[in-house]
């Protein structure tokens, strides 16, 4: 008892535990406050203190409170040890239990208080002015409590009993940290192992945290679940898996308690005291005299011997040695780099550095916070500062020493991160390995942008008294940085305290252009040179003062020669400010996030009323396009032709104007401008416009970049600039799509409340549908492109290749549109290889970057299978030609008439390894993109709730149904699963409210992931043949139809005639309600005969609609489920029958013969229902 | 090879600490070459005033001129001819003494690696420590550590050396040893000694100075302070109880104990009678005498 007293009142008198919990309090009310950060992500439709929050918000705290909870049990089980207090304490009648017990429970109560820094965060946080008072709901307890019982306490004890028995059986506190470290990185290793959808819930025991458990729990919580609900011992699987971790550390506590002893001996270091001689001091040893130089050369070597033993001290330092196995460990298995449906790019240079570029920044923070601190402190710790300020050596030399062995400390770990990544691109047979890229990206780049902060945690341990102090405001500068432009609302990089225009590699285009990238980062490099200025005034020598002391020192040495230095330094500093002030405020515009907003919010409340005005449609445009890349510059001149298809007059032309990075002049002859605003422009026309009439008018297009810019991003690449009408061509009247979204920001401005995201879909659609989503007023428009580039690269417009020719030494191309189209227009220009190939009498074409060959055939194959399978299911493609074409950065790909681009991320370089059953995900994003060419290029949706089914949901499925074609029905259910655990994640994130199918609005999740499953699941009920039939029906009423456009009920009265009676209710659950299924294989027997095998199952089936929050009711069951049996053979599953049933009632019994000696019965194996939980629905016999 | 006359003043230095100890309260010396002796009981000052010269601290107000140097403007210059060895200090940990004085070596302006090779060897020989060289520092008795300390002080030919402290904790045989060592090195330099224990002072200095919550309350030469208390010192072996008694009475300037039983020395001009004998006046007396006032 007296330990344990004893402990927690030295330990509280103390600043160290209440710093701690003010960090995390101002962690936590800092992400709390501005939604912009949140702990653990995808939190929009929750409330900020929402249960769910607040236990993400427990649990990612723990790995930070490691910090302070691993010195709490060392420093208790050392103190007496450590003072060489130990013998005078143990010669008294202490109990062994006494000391044992009350020190760990000491540590224990000590490392758990610091945690109610988040509930003082949350409470804190919710007041600040800056949170969205909408989003904060009723304080509860019950998640706090509730997370100090199932994270914070357990994770304590357990992290504790680990650290404090190490630390008593070593008596050194460091294999307390490393045994803590360790047991971190066994754990994040684990987490890694176990993220593979298959081993959840064994993950969910396995993980002694509870992380693992608390996702598996809560992974498809809706967010109504989420606002209300928190997990707590009552969960089965939570407790189990904290009692299991809980009595395994308690039983190792208690075990160790019998081992230990009090009385050891602690001093086996202590080797014998070497032996003294008689004699002391030979007289005849003279000792020889050499003059010491003080000129340039001593200082140099006086410099690099300070280098060398300052880096020798860094490198062999125990905690150098651990940051460096946890980097490799957390690159190693983070190595296998997973993108999307679990495939991985191939290793590409670019790549691999963008994975260890993440992880190698923060342990180059915690290296530069905590080296700088020991660095400093170093003499002063080991008490040689005495003797080493005694001698001429000058600061200069102990600083700018101490600072090279930082970079050079740094600078291996670079390496180390390097020579991993270059391993792993051997490994995988990947020999392109672009050394100029890790040298520039992952050293150069991380580097200078580490330089300033390390003159910034110098200046500060400069000016503290005590070392963790330093530490402690390094670390809050550091947080509190990001926040402060969230705050004060600025984006400038001038301000931003060490922020650059961005500087990101690219395979096709390389580094592009990187003055604003280099001209920012000159300017904090001489910023760090002042703050390494000011660090050397304040530097200390001898007697470490007062701050009042120290500042007299500072402004004795702050003359003369530093003087001047410094003057000559922020004269650099503003000369480099002012320039680029010129260039990225005056040349170019900033526009702050806010102004943005405001504009937004101006926009709607003055033009809104123009929202229905009538406008003629445009019929033909004419694009005359120039590309300068090495300027930087686009030039485009439309001659648009439009009609008044109104029934009335028009007498002036509304526009907006979008973007502010293009100049943009309207010609219109007889006209005025009566109306001019940055965004918004009123064209009198000097005679009204007749029903029928057409009107022709040019609009120029200017973007010229002068200088650089603060973003460092252009929209001309050097190769492969890639840019669509939409960014030059001013929309027509008013554009909603301009309106402010988020409900909180539209009540900040004073705007109305927005019912929908998009027009409701209803029967009689009219005027709404009378537009479609992709633009107002335009429809299926003759296109015609005069476009040209440099010699050394091609430009591609849609439509076919009339013309080319070469003048004045660029290249000039004319296309012409095969058929009238949307004004969805693509103009690229880059340095191309071309693959060709025809399918009927089609062309088609790839352009792709020379080094990008690895999955071209593919691409093709995909482009050929799909048109062929489209052209005979759907209608016929129009366009002479199809062309895939790479463009750099991003990871998306679009479709535009006839013409698919690419990102160099997506397709390209992905690494499909069908031994290892990785989906083609080439293939089929390749048939999903060209599959708009008839969804959405040929029909496309009026602008209503749905439209987007028609297009993505469509396109998904016909990528299914190609895909099956190709490689047969066994590789669907792998593309299945990974759709629905998207769909699953998509709506628990789910910022808004949920909309069935049939009437999608944004949500990608719904018409991407689900879309493709339902349709395909509606396939394998009615048919391919039946489905295919009602698409071409479909294309056959509406493809190139002028408006009104159709909807998804347009849709669906096609579709019904085409499905059987029995099964009209897919029509209600699958498109037109949210259903989910329960399934679960109770009880399954088998009965083997000689003949054959019978089967006999009992099965479990709920069906529930759910509400638009999550909300679900049970409905009646009388639908037809699939149920596949498979067979294994050498440990492989292959399906040996697959049929359906009706099942109408929850509870059902199933028995039918197979031929095939079955090893397992799996409900639904295609994966074509909405399930949450998988793993149940099937059982081997 | 000159025989400089080499001088150290110290005019008018003033220090207070900010919890209004006096560590330096106008104190005034010249020194010359050879060993200087600064005497006081703990807390005096000395350290204080040794790391002022040192120049790793400044004082309040005055001045220290070494040989025309200004030493509290131009600290550097004076570095470059300063030996120092505090009173207690550490070492890296993990570091041989020959690597800690080649790395010293440097830090003082050596650079040439064949000088300090010959250099650091020679010094490690002169303290008799080059058996132990590649031996880590850390693990060394007291009196080796205090050797090395010795060895580090003088690289680069110091003229002026400071040490402070530098026998405590150290048992008789290492003491003389190290008494040896300093006494062969203090002919051409300036060597300041600072210490509590009487017997250093006496054995080494040939001038000395006492010195008492900051203040110099002695300036002169061991012999002569000595002298000065011919005649004057007696003692007597009393019991106990009689010590406050006699204190009362007395100018008592110390209480000793010989086999369990107090002995106390006192001042007087006078023969006090009361069983009192004559006692030759040792330098302790001295110190006794003038630390009361």
């Amino acid at each position: 008892m007296q330990f344990f007293l004893f402990e927690i009142k030295y330990v509280l008198r103390r600043p160290i535990v209440y710093i701690f919990t003010a960090i995390l309090a101002l962690l936590v009310a800092l992400a709390v406050a501005f939604e912009e950060v949140s702990i653990g992500g995808g939190m929009d439709n929750l409330d900020l203190n929402a249960p769910y929050v607040v236990q993400t918000n427990y649990m990612v705290m723990v790995m930070v409170g490691f910090l302070f909870i691993i010195p709490m049990f060392v420093n208790g089980a050392l103190r007496e040890f450590n003072n060489n207090f130990h013998e005078i304490t143990f010669s008294k009648p202490v109990s062994k239990a006494s000391f044992y017990f009350g020190k760990f429970f000491a540590g224990l109560v000590l490392g758990a208080i610091p945690f109610l820094g988040i509930l003082l965060g949350f409470i804190i946080g919710v007041n600040l002015p800056s949170a969205n008072v909408e989003k904060v709901g009723a304080f509860d307890i019950m998640p706090h409590i509730n997370s100090f019982l199932i994270f914070i306490m357990p994770s304590v004890f357990i992290v504790g009993t680990l650290v404090f028995i190490l630390s008593l059986m070593t008596k050194k506190a460091m294999y307390g940290y490393i045994g803590a470290l360790a047991f971190v990185v066994l754990t994040a290793v684990l987490g890694n192992y176990i993220s593979d959808l298959d081993n959840q819930l064994i993950g969910a025991y396995l993980d002694p945290l509870g992380i693992n458990a608390f996702d598996f729990i809560t992974k498809y919580w809706s967010p109504a679940e989420k606002n209300i609900n928190s997990v707590s011992l009552a969960n089965p699987l939570m407790l189990v898996n904290r009692l299991v971790w809980i009595g395994l550390f308690a039983a190792i506590l208690i075990g160790y308690y019998y081992k230990f002893n009090l009385f050891t001996n602690k001093d086996k270091s202590k080797s014998k005291k070497n032996v003294e001689e008689d004699e002391v001091s030979d007289k005849s040893i003279a000792i020889p005299v050499f003059s010491p130089g003080f000129g340039k050369k001593t200082w140099l070597t006086q410099y690099f011997n300070s280098v060398k033993i300052n880096t020798k001290y860094i490198v062999f330092s125990g905690f150098f040695i651990i940051i460096i196995a946890f980097f490799i460990v957390q690159l190693l298995t983070g190595a296998i780099n997973v993108q999307w449906y679990g495939i991985s790019t191939l290793p590409v240079t670019g790549h691999v550095v963008r994975d260890i570029i993440g992880p190698t920044y923060v342990f180059l923070l915690i290296i530069l916070v905590f080296f700088t601190g020991e660095l400093y402190w170093r003499e002063k710790e080991n008490n040689i500062s005495g003797i080493i300020d005694a001698t001429p050596a000058s600061n200069l030399v102990h600083f700018l020493g101490k600072f090279s062995a930082l970079m050079i400390a740094m600078s291996i770990l670079i390496f180390i991160g390097i020579i991993i990544g270059i391993s792993n691109q051997l490994y995988n047979g990947f020999y392109d390995i672009k050394l100029n890229v890790y040298f520039i990206s992952a050293l150069v780049q991380p580097l200078l942008s580490m330089v300033l902060w390390v003159m910034i945690s110098f200046l500060v341990q400069s000016l503290v008294s005590n070392k963790f102090l330093g530490y402690f405001i390094v670390i809050i500068l550091f947080v509190i940085n990001p926040f402060l432009k969230l705050i004060f609302h600025y984006s400038s990089n001038l301000i931003s305290l060490n922020s650059t225009g961005a500087l990101n590699y690219s395979d096709m285009n390389g580094y592009g252009f990187y003055d604003s990238y280099v001209w920012f980062r000159t300017y904090w490099l001489v910023f760090a040179a002042i703050i390494g200025l000011l660090t050397l005034m304040f530097w200390n020598r001898g007697e470490t003062t007062s701050f009042f002391d120290k500042f007299k020192v500072f402004k004795k040495r702050m003359t003369g020669k530093n003087l001047g230095i410094l003057i000559a330094l922020l004269v650099l500093f503003a000369g480099i400010g002012g320039y680029i002030y010129y260039n990225t405020k005056i040349l170019n515009k900033i526009v702050t996030s806010k102004e943005y907003e405001s504009n937004l919010a101006n926009y709607e409340k003055l033009f809104k009323k123009y929202e229905n005005i009538d406008q003629p449609i445009l019929k033909d445009a004419n694009y005359f396009i120039d590309i300068y890349p090495d300027e930087r510059k686009f030039v485009a001149k439309s001659e648009l032709s439009l009609v008044n298809e109104n029934g009335t007059n028009i007498d002036s032309l509304h526009f907006t104007i979008g973007s502010e990075k293009w100049k943009i002049d309207i010609d219109i002859p007889n006209s005025e401008l009566v109306y001019e605003s940055p965004h918004y422009r009123i064209y009198r026309l000097n005679t009204s416009l007749k029903p029928g009439e057409r009107i022709n008018y040019t609009v120029h297009s200017v973007y010229e970049t002068k200088g650089f810019n603060n973003s460092g991003r252009s929209s001309v690449h050097r190769n492969g600039t890639f840019i669509s009408s939409f960014n030059f061509l001013p929309v027509f009247g008013y554009d909603k799509n301009s309106e402010l979204s988020s409900k909180s920001k539209r009540k900040k401005y004073g705007l109305p409340e927005k019912k929908n995201r998009v027009a409701p879909l209803k029967e009689n659609c009219g005027k709404d549908c009378m537009s479609n989503y992709i633009g107002k007023y335009s429809n299926w428009v003759n296109i015609e492109t005069t476009i040209s580039t440099i010699e050394s690269q091609t430009a591609v417009a849609p439509g076919s290749l009339i013309k080319k020719w070469n003048k004045d030494g660029r290249n000039y191309y004319k296309y012409k549109i095969d058929v009238p189209s949307l004004n969805f227009v693509s103009f690229v220009s880059a340095d191309y290889q071309v693959k060709r190939d025809k399918v009927g009498d089609v062309d088609l074409e790839i352009y792709y970057h020379h080094e990008h060959t690895y999955n071209i055939d593919k691409m093709m194959k995909a482009l050929k299978e799909t048109i062929a399978y489209n052209n005979k299911s759907y209608g016929k493609y129009y366009h002479k030609q199809a062309r895939i074409i790479e463009f750099p950065y991003g990871s998306y790909a679009q479709a535009f008439p006839g013409t698919m681009p690419y990102s160099e991320n997506i397709g390209f370089i992905l690494d499909i390894d069908k031994d290892h059953g990785d989906l083609d995900m080439a293939f089929k994003v390749g048939s999903h993109e060209t599959s708009h060419q008839w969804w959405a290029h040929q029909v496309i949706g009026g602008d209503v709730q749905g439209a987007t089914m028609l297009s993505e949901s469509f396109a998904e499925y016909s990528s299914l149904m190609i895909l099956k074609n190709e490689y047969g029905e066994k590789v669907i259910p792998k593309y299945t699963k990974y759709d629905f655990d998207k769909y699953m994640r998509g709506r628990a994130h789910e910022s808004k409210k949920e909309e069935p199918l049939y009437k999608v609005e944004g949500q990608g999740y719904v018409r991407y992931n689900k879309g493709g499953v339902t349709l395909f699941a509606i396939q394998e009920l009615i048919g391919e043949d039946n489905m295919n039939l009602a698409f071409k029906d479909f294309i056959n009423e509406y493809a190139y139809k002028d408006p009104p456009y159709p909807t998804t009920l347009d849709f669906i009265k096609l579709l019904e005639p085409r499905v059987p009676d029995s099964m009209k209710y897919i029509i209600e659950d699958y498109l037109r309600q949210i259903t989910f299924y329960d399934s679960r294989v109770k009880n399954i027997s088998l009965d083997s005969t000689a003949s054959n095998f019978k089967v006999n199952a009992d099965l479990y089936i709920k069906k529930t609609w759910a509400d638009s929050i999550g909300n679900e009711t049970e409905q009646k069951l009388n639908d037809l489920i699939f149920v596949g049996l498979y067979a294994r053979h050498n440990d492989k599953d292959s399906l040996i029958d697959y049929r359906s049933f009706r099942i109408d009632k929850e509870n059902t019994n199933l028995h039918y013969s197979v031929k095939t000696k079955p090893y397992k019965l799996v409900i639904d194996p295609y994966h074509l229902l909405m399930d949450k939980l998988l793993k149940d629905n099937e059982k081997k016999f | 090879m000159e025989n400089k006359q080499l001088t150290l003043q110290l005019k008018n230095l003033f220090k207070t600490y900010s919890n209004g100890v006096k560590a330096m309260d106008d104190i005034n010396l010249d020194i010359h070459s050879g060993m200087f002796g600064l005497l006081g009981p703990n807390g005096a000052g000395k350290s204080s005033l040794m790391r002022t010269i040192a120049t790793l601290q400044e004082p309040d107000t005055g001045s220290i001129v070494f040989n025309g140097i200004d030493v509290l403007k131009n600290p550097v210059e004076l570095r470059k001819k300063l030996g120092y060895l505090p009173q207690e200090f550490g070492v890296y940990p993990r570091i041989n003494a020959y690597d800690l004085l080649d790395h010293l070596s440097i830090l003082k302006g050596i650079t040439k690696k064949k000088e300090r090779k010959e250099l650091v060897e020679a010094l490690l020989n002169r303290v008799n420590l080059y058996k132990f060289r590649k031996k880590n520092v850390n693990k060394f008795s007291g009196g080796m550590k205090q050797r090395v300390g010795i060895a580090q002080a003088l690289i680069g030919d110091p003229e002026l050396i400071i040490v402070d402290e530098p026998t405590a904790g150290l048992d008789p045989g290492e003491r003389n040893r190290f008494y040896n060592l300093l006494a062969d090195i203090s002919e051409d330099k300036i060597v300041i000694l600072s210490t509590h224990i009487v017997a250093d002072v006496v054995e080494l200095c040939q001038d000395f100075v006492i010195m008492n919550e900051g203040k110099v309350v002695y300036k002169g030469r061991p012999s002569e302070a000595i002298a000065d208390l011919n005649n004057k010192i007696w003692s007597k072996k009393i019991g106990k109880d009689e010590v406050a008694q006699y204190e009362a009475e007395y100018n008592v300037l110390s209480k000793k104990m010989i086999g369990g039983q107090p002995v106390i020395s006192i001042l007087s001009e006078e023969n006090p009678q009361n069983g009192f004998y004559a006692q030759e006046p040792s330098l302790e007396e001295v110190f006794f005498n003038y630390i009361k006032k």
